[in-house]
């Protein structure tokens, strides 16, 4: 009945709100696959030097400061990086949890559960996705039409600055921070509104799966 | 005997002083709609009932959807987003969506937002908080931002979510609308009613002057789509094709009047019965109605079509004679035809659309006051003539009347109707009926598409006098649906009970939340050995507090939130009845049936989709039954007025072929027939029927030459006139003009070729 439609939903919009900052989020975390080995502070050797190959995995701790917290969340687990397109987030503590981005969705396995999100192609998202195929492929031009890039530091301890030139994404994110030494990315810092960051460390251990 | 012209003054005072108390009535009741819906069926089973008013008042009905089109997507995407910042900001409309999540979207929509924990059943149990901290600590494992930090603080069980997911009838992307043919799309609600169309009008014109205020926006393209939008649009045509057509038919109509009569005395003599039939048609017609449609007032006159005919059968007899001398001859013939009319039309009346009723009786009425002012005005006013000194009685003449010919088009004409028709004569789409063009429902279809609504074919109907109950019976409707999903019934449904509940449930969910200070101790506890602060879920505590004493919520308390449209599509007040529509999403209609019958709620599964076909069905069957009937009666009153069997035979004969091959027309000319053709097709019959009663007349020479001139007089000017109406661009007249403009002509080509020659003499 073509004529009997109810008015879009517009309360679908908070759940949906959420979920896109989740997506982000995870996106973002995905970064720190980008830079293993960057051997000069031009960007555009830093990129060279950046393709990954997959299966690989990486342990991390993650440290989530907002103003619900007293204390920030620590979090541990690992990332794995299965297959072009295909990323994990596996956190072992302080509970069991993990994030597979594969195929255009997000899903979510909590105590033996799974939902899954679809990821579509909202700007923001798209943008961001396009970050990170430039840092996996080398681009530095993509790279810089879509963040203002400062590089500082030495070979051996530098720090990639990439702050978001389009409006609507600075709405909600205020910046990215990846440092990195010679063998590989050490830490990557998200910078949201309102005093709200997470800083990812990448333990050395990276093998092989 | 020749009138004084005392008694022609004094008749005329009375039908002018007849004129003055109907406009009278007019002034004092008249009132004009627009109403899309109004040919649409008048109900006749609750489905119907729901169907039609979810069309006339459903969801979608206050929504105009607008369409951006005329470059690329990038600057249809800005265009768009400017759009929906300016007319969100307009207080006519409730809210504006083109697709894109605003910024403010974590803003919980009213009455979600106050009455949310008392939606549904809360634990607040120790154990209970503890498991929520600890499942809100997992999700800022993952998502982050201040929106998801604001809805975790004010609500840790995310109650919010839970409901606004099972309210959402679809999973919304956040990417901007665009449609098939690449247009940007947005969706903006009014607050007005799509009936109300003066607000309509301003919400429209709202629209196109914040599109003019968009950059470069001559380069761009802007349609207005939707039921209100549509309404406008009608108002706007009615009125510029009801000046052209109407002052395009009457000349016409002049035209041939002049040409046959040569006379601008007659001219003006013709149009006294047809204003006289239109005054009163519309008087009755806005004293039996509340409102008069745009339809019948604006083409009234032209409906009346056969009336015309009246003072022409007059004026050609009244050439040799008194115009009094002259309605005696013809009164008999005359009186006939306009009492078969009149049962046509009356047919009309009762044939079950409120529109279709106001035109019949409008033109029954109409008719009969023609007829009258005819009969008993207008002979005085004809200019005298000296009665025929060279009186020797005349002798009369019976036509022959032929049937070969009637016989020979009735059959040709069904073995074209069979060969042209496929898959059924009838056209069984609602839409059909609408008076909007089909180019414009189909940009209506296309531009909504882009913004992903919901299949609301299936839905579960409950219905009660007392809201109380209906709620409470939409809850156990909820908890056996969840069960059915579990099965794989179906795979989602919406119930009003999910955003309002029964004031039982209300009441219980106010008593198990705890008092402050326990719930804040409670709080204290879940939060230990959690990084989240002691104050974190503050406003959580207070708004459980507020809740405990809020008022119950009622409809009325949802009216002016952006939630009332879906509470609209879900909840019907029909007459004293309230009617509960759970839209059940992807079913198994036949298992989910008959787990429904079982469930002795009062629920029945209803196919919308298949309800609307059974009820163009049973509307066309209804109007066939009442105009057969009809049809029926006027050939037994022919009959029994005229006596002979043979001539009331070739008169049925006559009108019934010239009917088929009307029908072959249209059909090939438009296709598949629907209820409008239906009432074109009864003013055919009444045209036929004319132009045969006095065709088959017995009559002298002399009055043979003056009816073959007023019939032929009749046919050309209704055949022209309604040619013109042909030409409009509202489907519902264009319908009726082609239809009846072909039925005139074809009607006196038949009725003419089949009584021809004189044979017998008859005293």
């Amino acid at each position: 009945m073509r004529d009997l439609r109810t008015t879009p939903p517009r309360l679908a919009m908070t759940a949906e709100h959420v979920y896109r900052l989740v997506r982000t989020q995870f996106v973002l975390a995905t970064l720190l696959f980008a830079a293993p080995s960057a051997w000069s502070l031009e960007l555009g050797a830093v990129l060279d030097g950046t393709t990954v190959a997959p299966p690989a995995r990486v342990g991390f701790r993650e440290e989530r400061h907002n103003q619900m917290f007293k204390e920030p969340m620590i979090l541990t687990g690992y990332l794995e990086y299965l297959q072009a397109g295909t990323l994990r987030k596996v956190i072992e503590t302080p509970f069991d949890e993990a994030f597979l981005i594969e195929a255009g969705q997000v899903v979510i396995e909590r105590d033996g559960t799974t939902r899954k999100l679809p990821l579509r192609k909202s700007k923001s998202l798209q943008t961001i996705l396009g970050a990170i195929e430039a840092i996996l492929s080398g681009d530095s031009e993509q790279l810089k039409s879509v963040f203002d890039v400062e590089l500082d530091g030495s070979r051996e301890s530098w720090s990639l600055q990439l702050t978001p030139t389009s409006r609507r994404i600075a709405k909600r994110l205020a910046g990215l921070q990846v440092a990195g030494n010679g063998q590989s990315v050490t830490s990557i810092r998200i910078d949201l509104k309102n005093d709200e960051w997470h800083l990812m460390e990448l333990l050395r251990d990276d093998t092989p799966l | 005997m020749k009138p004084s012209l005392s008694t022609a003054w004094q008749r005329s005072i009375l039908w002018l002083a007849a004129a003055s108390l109907m406009i009278l009535v007019l002034a004092a009741r008249l009132e004009v709609s627009f109403d899309l819906s109004a040919f649409l069926p008048q109900q006749t089973t609750l489905t119907h009932d729901i169907l039609i008013e979810q069309i006339r008042k459903g969801p979608g009905s206050r929504l105009l959807v607008i369409g951006v089109s005329g470059a690329p997507q990038d600057r249809l995407a800005e265009a768009s987003e400017q759009l929906r910042q300016t007319l969100s900001a307009n207080p006519a409309f409730v809210s504006v969506l083109n697709g894109e999540l605003p910024d403010d979207s974590a803003t919980v929509p009213e009455p979600i937002n106050r009455y949310y924990l008392l939606m549904r059943d809360i634990d607040y149990s120790l154990a209970s908080l503890q498991r929520a901290v600890q499942a809100r600590l997992q999700d800022l494992a993952f998502g982050a931002g201040s929106a998801l930090l604001d809805l975790i603080a004010r609500d840790p069980f995310l109650v919010t979510l839970e409901i606004l997911e099972s309210l959402a009838p679809v999973d919304m992307g956040g990417d901007l609308w665009f449609a098939a043919d690449g247009s940007a799309v947005l969706l903006a609600e009014t607050r007005a009613a799509s009936i109300d169309i003066a607000a309509q009008s301003e919400a429209v014109r709202a629209v196109r002057n914040a599109f003019a205020a968009v950059p470069a926006a001559k380069a761009l393209s802007l349609d207005v789509t939707g039921v209100g939008a549509f309404s406008v649009e009608l108002q706007e045509i009615i009125r510029a094709e009801a000046t052209k057509r109407t002052v395009l038919a009457t000349s016409a109509l002049l035209l041939v009047l002049l040409v046959v009569f040569r006379s601008p005395r007659l001219l003006l003599l013709a149009t006294v019965p047809l204003g006289m039939g239109f005054l009163a048609g519309l008087a009755l017609v806005s004293l039996v109605f509340d409102q008069v449609h745009g339809i019948t007032l604006a083409f009234g006159f032209t409906l009346l079509g056969v009336a015309v005919d009246y003072p022409l059968h007059l004026f050609s007899h009244a050439q040799h004679d008194s115009g009094q001398v002259a309605m005696q001859r013809i009164w008999p013939t005359l009186r006939l035809g306009v009492l078969s009319t009149v049962i046509a039309y009356l047919a009309l009346a009762f044939s079950g659309s409120q529109g279709l009723a106001q035109l019949g009786l409008f033109t029954a009425g109409g008719v009969t006051v023609a007829m009258l002012a005819t009969r008993a005005w207008l002979p005085l006013l004809l200019p005298k003539r000296q009665a025929s000194r060279t009186l020797a009685p005349e002798v009369k003449h019976a036509p022959m009347l032929r049937y070969p010919a009637a016989v020979i088009v009735l059959l040709v004409a069904v073995v074209a109707v069979l060969g042209t028709v496929e898959g059924g004569l009838w056209d069984d789409e609602l839409s059909s009926l609408s008076p909007v063009a089909v180019e414009r429902l189909a940009a209506d279809r296309s531009l909504r598409a882009a913004a992903v609504t919901p299949d609301m074919r299936y839905q579960l109907v409950m219905h009660n006098t007392s809201l109380e109950t209906l709620l409470q019976a939409s809850e156990s409707a909820d908890r056996l649906l969840a069960e059915a999903v579990d099965e794989g019934l179906l795979e989602n449904w919406q119930s009003v009970s999910q955003m309002l509940p029964s004031l039982q449930s209300q009441q219980r969910r106010q008593d198990a939340i705890p008092a402050a200070e326990v719930l804040q101790r409670e709080l204290s506890e879940a939060l230990i050995g959690t990084p989240f602060r002691a104050d974190a879920f503050d406003t959580f505590a207070a708004g459980a507090n507020t809740a405990r004493t809020l008022p119950a919520l009622t409809p009325s308390g949802i009216v002016d939130t952006p939630l009332r449209s879906w509470l609209d599509s879900h909840l019907l007040q029909l007459g004293g009845e309230w009617v509960s529509l759970i839209s059940v999403v992807l079913p198994r209609p036949d298992e989910l049936a008959e787990r429904v019958s079982g469930w002795n709620i009062g629920a029945d599964l209803v196919d919308l989709q298949a309800s609307s076909v059974e009820l163009m069905r049973d509307y066309r069957n209804g109007a066939l039954r009442t105009i057969l009937v009809a049809s029926l009666i006027i050939i037994a009153l022919l009959w029994f007025v005229r006596g002979q069997f043979r001539q009331t035979l070739w008169i049925g004969l006559t009108v019934a072929a010239s009917l088929a091959a009307t029908i072959a027309t249209i059909t090939m000319l438009h296709g598949n027939l629907t209820v409008i053709h239906l009432v074109a097709l009864l003013l055919v019959l009444g045209l036929g029927l004319d132009y045969a009663l006095f065709l088959s007349r017995s009559e002298s020479l002399r009055e043979r030459r003056a009816t073959d001139k007023g019939v032929l007089a009749c046919a050309a000017s209704t055949t022209l006139a309604f040619g013109i109406l042909a030409g409009s661009s509202i489907p519902l007249l264009k319908f009726l003009g082609l239809t009846v403009a072909s039925g005139a002509l074809i009607s006196y080509l038949v009725a003419y070729s089949g009584s021809r020659l004189l044979r017998k003499t008859v005293s």
